[in-house]
């Protein structure tokens, strides 16, 4: 059952940007505006994500200055936080408020920069992103976000035989997919042996497992099932599911499952009452390659245990049967936190819209959006169809 | 009422170089990390218990680019001691410490910059 409807999407490229963050969300934001036709006096709610503004640009309270800049301060407003699943989040509250009856229109987006255009450097990123482990348990280690997903990898691959050559496939192909998205931070091919060959960040993973530090926004306007056929060409979201997950990893019971993201999974495919076997293709939240792998069986693709040898042998690749990140995912896209899970819900709309250009697939009708938070213990699991 | 089993009261034995676990008093779970209710049946309260200070590599990585103020590369692991897991650091002499390896606790390390203190587990 339909329970909102995505009538208009906006993006900025994602890379590198000099502008401050309102500006920089300002463009994302009056491209949804413009994309759906709407009167900005028809948006009742903005629900907004933003990570670390306050760690990375000394920048706070951002709701509102954000909807000065485009002209809608006076309306609710909200910001979200839940590290690298935020602005999934953000998207779920709005489904879940126009599902309810309490907004018809509402403007959902995300914003964040990471790059050194920030004024900070690898290490100091680094710092940054670990603030998302356990503060106690975990940072004094010295763990980083590639850290904790090798471990979750490492694991994997010894229970199952997942290998460092079937990671690497799965930076292949979405660099591959990159080359056909014009916003992709990275646009240029890669290969197995550039990627075993670059150097080690935190072992299985070398640099090219790794998704780029990447400055971007992105929105939508999302309606309620009834005003969404006024406008041109809707795409229904039937489906949202959230759950979290034990924090430190020590107290997980089978770290690799991702557990979240299967409880999540059921979530939303009850809700949209269909099946992994009915979704057509998923865009997921690749962090590190080794999280693809894991979120291809959290989400019911693949047996676990068969996504190793399923992205090896092109099975998610945008000409396979189970079409992967064809946007080229955070791997190649690019990861401004605070922006990634709505720009998911952007490639989502386009595609099953028939808008994707040069990485359109093969007329798909049901999509499905993974993005996760911290150790994957926040994961949110959105559901998205061609309207019926 | 004995004093909670805290934050401080794990890093404090830590700094002495003990290792104390979390023990549920319902259903006897033991925790490799202090939590206020029991993540398995909700019982409030677990009372510190001395964690065993041999176990295995539950699984591990070799971190080679670290946040600002660590000194890389080093050895972040889970560690298994019976029921209980816990994040840590491990130090191997020779080699590389791989999953299902032995190891033992070799007390606390004030590695981070601002000197708050994590397990130091070695390969044995």
């Amino acid at each position: 059952m339909t329970r909102a409807s995505v009538v208009g999407v906006g993006m900025t490229t994602f890379g590198v940007h000099d502008q401050p963050l309102p500006e920089l969300f300002g463009q994302a934001a009056l491209d949804a505006i413009d994309d759906a036709g709407v009167m900005p006096g028809d948006i009742d709610s903005f629900y907004f994500g933003n990570a670390m503004g306050g760690q990375t640009e000394n920048d706070t309270h951002l709701a509102p200055t954000l909807a000065t800049e485009i002209g809608l301060a006076g309306i609710e407003a909200q910001r979200f936080e839940d590290a690298c699943a935020t602005s999934a989040n953000a998207f779920k509250n709005a489904v879940e408020a126009v599902d309810a009856g309490i907004h018809d229109t509402v403007l959902v987006g995300g914003v964040e920069r990471c790059t050194p255009e920030t004024g900070k450097g690898t290490g100091a990123m680094t710092e940054i992103f670990a603030s998302a482990s356990h503060r106690q348990y975990e940072q004094p280690t010295g763990l980083t976000f590639p850290g904790v997903f090798a471990l979750l990898t490492k694991r994997h691959m010894h229970d199952y035989g997942t290998t460092e050559r079937q990671l690497a496939h799965v930076a292949v192909k979405n660099h591959y997919n990159g080359t056909n998205n014009p916003r992709a931070h990275f646009g240029t091919e890669t290969t197995v042996e550039a990627v075993l060959d670059s150097p080690i960040v935190a072992d299985p993973f070398h640099l090219m497992d790794c998704c780029p530090f990447s400055d971007g926004a992105a929105a939508v306007i999302v309606t309620s099932d009834d005003v969404a056929d006024s406008y041109d060409e809707p795409v229904d979201v039937t489906g949202v599911g959230q759950a979290t997950g034990r924090v430190p990893l020590g107290l997980k019971s089978d770290i690799h499952a991702t557990q979240p993201a299967r409880d999540a999974t059921a979530t939303a495919y009850e809700q949209a009452d269909t099946t992994a076997e009915a979704v057509d293709f998923a865009e997921v939240h690749d962090c590190f390659t080794g999280a693809e792998i894991l979120a291809s069986e959290a989400i019911g693709f693949f047996e676990d245990g068969d996504g190793g040898p399923a992205a090896e042998a092109g099975r998610t690749a945008a000409d396979g049967d189970r079409p992967i990140n064809p946007s080229g995912g955070l791997k190649a896209k690019g990861h401004p936190i605070g922006a990634t899970g709505v720009s998911q819900i952007v490639e989502l709309t386009e595609q099953l819209r028939g808008d994707a250009g040069a990485r359109q697939l093969d007329d798909p009708t049901r999509g499905l959006a993974h993005n996760l938070g911290g150790d994957a213990a926040t994961t949110v699991i959105s559901v998205l169809e061609v309207r019926g | 009422m004995t004093d909670a089993f805290n934050y401080d009261a794990w890093t404090s034995a830590l700094e002495r170089g003990e290792l104390l676990g979390g023990r549920c008093q319902s259903c006897e779970t033991t925790f490799g990390t202090p939590v206020m209710v029991c993540p398995d049946c909700s019982h409030r309260g677990l009372a510190p218990t001395p964690l065993a200070e041999t176990g295995t590599v539950h699984t591990v990585t070799r971190i080679e680019v670290p946040p600002t103020g660590f000194e890389g590369p080093f050895f972040v692991g889970i560690v298994e001691l019976e029921d209980a897991r816990l994040t840590a650091r491990i130090e191997a002499d020779d080699g590389e410490p791989e999953i299902g390896d032995s190891v033992t606790f070799a007390g606390g390390l004030s590695a981070a910059p601002d000197g708050r203190v994590a397990p130091l587990f070695r390969l044995d």
